[in-house]
């Protein structure tokens, strides 16, 4: 619906002196009155306050005005703000336009001649553009009330049961074996000691056993459809050619079966069977056959497992199985892997056999590890001195560039647990030392006092070349010792290079599926950095723990809660209003090429092979007007910046 | 095969380096034609100093080498390798340096373009020759000869493009392809010699090429195959009073002459500080 006449309201906000501090707002808004049109021009010191929006609601009642335009700061800011004081009027909320002349004008303008100068242009093409503005309305969604939770590590499990406990359905899908993640192969946590299993396993068994959680262990997510509050989820489940129904996690298939396999859990430390569950304290407890390495399926004989299992749960021919759900949110939560120093040649890993990632380290420590929790060499002997060496891979423009935040609290913890198993000098080669959370600065002074031996230096080297015959069989680290000024050849038994955290792996065809994107270091971006940590540019996908940027227990915790709230939150709305800047196809002129469809980020055209046409998903897409500028016929409108909008503007802009 | 060939201060001093180098070369049919006229590359010390004639040198040489028609430059010295590199580099990346360098080079009508590759005469053996070539002309059983390959430090790094920074493989491919044994877990490949600080800091310079004959004695090689005349002078001289038995260092040329059945009178092995007492 147009009116016939437009009836153009215009403010200019001074926002303090933010705008009138560089930009003359009475020339501004003087000038504006006289523009074609323009029934009143104000300007005004706070447009966004009650005040402000009360001129903009009185003027359009008293003076019958049909269009708004205001100039202050960028529409990201308050252009929601204006268009719900137009409709409380009753005026359509899209006849609103901004002009932005503080990000765009007063705050990046020296001259404040030039910046009036600019102010009134901004105006100007403002004015021009809102007499072409359409009447729009928004559309309106359901809200399907389950989750899907995509990662069953500490804060996948944390947000899964706020979820539930608040009574909504969660599906959570990971895709090991057992839930549980990265913390399940932690031996002690700092900076409390306190046990990685004892706090962790109540989680997992909780979940475990919760009415609305279904869990989904070894599967996959294969494929997202839909749009926020309506999300099609295709899930790969993969045969564990184990019936979890009768298994009752007895072990004695492990015992029995001959196959070793290098363990993945143990990061290569010691082997697993074919047939196994990756940890005691695996949820769920049913046992797992790793097709590629079983006797069975490569050989076809053996079958050992099937012929001591008690209860008959071994089903060699399982078949994997695509289970298709709805939800209305997903939080993703995929965690992080270690990175892998094998290309930090200097370092010595996978070279020299005692030279250990931390992850590696942490299974050493652990009781249910390769040498059950005792800090031993490979040749079963209690190390003298261990070297633990931060920032590998981290801080470092080859690598990773960034902190991964956790390594000296798990640098120092190490130390502590070493000194505590065997009494070994410590030696800790550091860059800085960050232990920022509550009770890590006194962590650090506990490790001082305890007699660590702490290096300020990166180190160079770690190598097998010996000065003194008496470090035979020894390792050197090489490392400028730089508060004493001194390079130092320290000879050790064992090597700990405190790897730094990257993005699990798949992670890429995770954000790829659910239509969001990753940073330049393969985090995920978030909506904002420091008002947005959870919530993505997609609605309804959220995010959280590592795979939004490496952190502690505490803070993977607080932000599976977090994310938690944040599905909730969209769930109790129960409808959501979608922005009604969309595209729009017309069928008459469309030729079928599909290249809109082809540059559409949001996959939100699809071909329709019966009319020969494409047609947009109103609800998925997003109007960032990339198929609109592609169709070579101009057969796709982006409402709301339709071509008579945009070269008003231009024409407003340019022509004064 | 022709190349131009820079040999460099060192190549005539060195114990056997040219004589080893010139024997090899006629074996394997390969001329290196010296570039004529050539001067010092200043090495490292030199270029260490930024002054403009540091960058003068180099690009003298490689300017001569252009005007006389080759298309590459053919080293046996890691410093000298290591310094036209990095002049090189530098003059390609810096416009005003190099207007300023050629003036000085116009001088003499002399210009440096940056057309040439630069090249040590160890990677020219591995990389030009087929390996049957050069498996055809040898003639003595080393297979129980253990080799520790000492590459220096300056050889790949910084660029790492030749071979790996760390743990190069060139002269253990061309130790194989004679027919002996590289010492596969030698970790001292690529420390540094100390290279012309041996002259002023001595005492810092022995601790480090002890570390790298020590390595070499502890892992069970007999001899250390080298590739630059400053590092087999360092370490060869280095030893005698540093509480290790003997390890002769010979030149990878002087290596290939064994397998090819030169004798050691040809080879000047007698100019070696530490004999080489294996019968081969």
């Amino acid at each position: 619906m147009r009116e016939s006449i437009p009836k153009i309201g215009v403010y200019v906000c001074h926002c303090g002196t933010n705008i009138s501090g560089k930009v003359d707002v009475d020339a501004v808004s003087n000038y504006a009155s006289n523009l074609p049109h323009v029934e009143i021009a104000r300007n005004f010191k706070f447009m966004c306050s009650n005040p402000g929006q009360q001129l903009v609601i009185d003027d359009i009642k008293e003076k019958g005005l049909n269009r708004v335009v205001v100039a202050s700061c960028s529409p990201r800011m308050h252009e929601k703000t204006f268009r719900k004081a137009c409709k409380t009027t009753g005026i359509n909320p899209y006849y609103f336009q901004m002009a932005c002349i503080r990000e765009h004008d007063s705050w990046v303008t020296e001259d404040p001649v030039k910046a009036t100068q600019k102010a009134k242009d901004l105006v100007r093409g403002a004015v021009s553009r809102v007499t072409h503005h359409q009447g729009l309305s928004s559309r309106v969604v359901d809200i399907n009330s389950n989750v899907l939770i995509i990662g069953g590590g500490i804060a996948g499990m944390q947000a899964a049961l706020d979820i539930a406990n608040g009574g909504k359905k969660v599906y959570l899908v990971e895709r090991e074996p057992s839930i549980g993640g990265n913390m399940s192969k932690f031996d002690k946590t700092f900076p409390t000691l306190d046990c990685a299993a004892c706090i962790s396993t109540p989680k997992l068994v909780a979940v475990g056993q919760h009415d609305n959680i279904e869990m989904m262990t070894y599967c996959e997510v294969v494929d997202v459809s839909g749009f926020v509050g309506n999300f099609k989820i295709k899930i790969k489940k993969k045969p564990r050619y184990v019936d979890a129904e009768k298994c009752t996690g007895c072990g004695v298939c492990s015992e029995k079966c001959p196959s070793k396999v290098i363990s993945e859990f143990d990061h290569g430390l010691t082997n697993r069977k074919a047939i196994y569950t990756p940890f005691p304290q695996a949820v769920p407890n049913t046992r797992v056959i790793d097709a590629d390495n079983c006797i069975y399926f490569k050989k076809n004989r053996c079958r050992l497992c099937e012929k001591f299992c008690e209860a008959n749960a071994i089903v060699f021919d399982q078949k994997e199985e695509i289970i298709e759900i709805d939800v209305g949110s997903i939080i993703i939560a995929t965690g992080f892997e270690t990175f892998d120093p094998v290309s930090i040649t200097q370092y010595g890993f996978g070279r020299f056999p005692e030279v250990y990632t931390s992850i590696q380290f942490e299974r050493i420590n652990n009781a249910t590890g390769p040498t059950s929790g005792q800090i031993l060499t490979k040749n079963g002997k209690k190390p003298e001195s261990v070297a633990i060496i931060h920032c590998v891979g981290s801080r470092d423009k080859n690598h990773m560039k960034y902190c991964s935040r956790v390594c000296c609290m798990y640098s120092m913890k190490f130390a502590h647990l070493v000194h505590e198993k065997t009494g070994a000098q410590v030696y800790e080669f550091y860059i800085d030392i960050r232990s920022p959370g509550k009770g890590y600065e006194e962590f650090y002074n506990r490790l001082q006092e305890e007699g660590t031996h702490f290096i300020r230096g990166k180190v160079s080297q770690v190598t097998d070349i010996i000065d003194s015959d008496d470090d035979q069989g020894r390792l050197m680290v090489v490392a400028e010792d730089t508060l004493a000024g001194r390079v130092r050849r320290i000879p050790v038994d064992m090597v700990v290079l405190s790897v730094g955290l990257k993005p699990s792996s798949g992670i890429e065809n995770i954000v790829r599926m659910v239509g969001i994107s990753l940073d330049s270091d393969g985090w995920i971006n978030e909506l904002h950095p420091k008002l947005g940590p959870l919530a993505t540019p997609s609605d309804g996908i959220f995010v959280a723990g590592c795979c939004q940027g490496p952190k502690d227990i505490p803070d993977s915790v607080a932000q599976g809660q977090g994310a938690a709230g944040e599905a909730l939150s969209l769930i109790s709305r129960g409808k959501l209003e979608i922005e009604a800047s969309v595209s729009i196809i017309d069928p008459e002129r469309c030729m079928g090429c599909r290249q809109c469809e082809e540059v559409c980020f949001y996959s939100a055209i699809s071909f329709n092979p019966i009319l020969s046409v494409c047609e947009v998903n109103e609800a998925i897409c997003k109007g960032c007007g990339n198929c609109t500028a592609t169709c070579p016929n101009k057969a796709i409108e982006l409402k709301h910046f339709n071509n008579d909008e945009i070269i008003a503007e231009m024409e407003g802009l340019m022509f004064g | 095969m022709r190349y131009g060939f820079f040999p460099g201060c060192s190549f005539e001093g060195a114990a056997g380096y040219r004589e080893s180098t010139e024997a090899v070369c006629r074996v394997l049919d390969i001329e290196l034609a010296e570039i004529k006229d050539w001067n010092c590359c200043g090495a490292t010390s030199y270029w260490s100093t930024r002054d403009m004639k540091a960058y003068v040198l180099p690009a003298r040489i490689m300017a001569l080498a252009e005007a006389q028609g080759f298309s590459e430059i053919v080293n046996i010295c890691n410093a000298c390798y290591s310094t036209l590199r990095k002049a090189d580099e530098k003059l390609k990346n810096d416009g005003e340096l190099k207007v300023k360098v050629n003036l000085a080079l116009g001088e003499e009508n002399l210009k440096y373009s940056g057309s040439l590759d630069i090249r040590h005469f160890m990677e020219v053996i591995v990389n030009d020759l087929p390996a049957d070539r050069l498996k055809k002309h040898v003639k003595i059983d080393l297979s129980d000869f253990i080799v520790a390959p000492y590459y220096g430090c300056q050889l790949n790094r910084p660029w790492g493009d030749m071979d790996d920074t760390e743990n190069p493989v060139l002269m253990d491919r061309l130790i194989k392809r004679l027919g002996a044994k590289p010492l596969e877990n030698y970790s001292a490949k690529t420390e540094c010699c100390g290279a012309a600080h041996m002259v002023a800091h001595k005492n810092e310079c022995i601790i480090l090429n002890r570390r790298i004959v020590k390595d070499a004695v502890v892992k069970g090689a007999e001899v250390i195959s080298t590739l630059c005349p400053l590092c087999q002078f360092n370490v060869d001289s280095s030893q005698g009073r540093n509480g290790l038995p003997d390890m002769p260092v010979i030149f990878f040329t002087q290596l290939m002459g064994l397998a090819f059945g030169l004798t050691g009178k040809k080879l000047m092995l007698n100019k070696l500080l530490t004999p080489l007492k294996k019968a081969v």
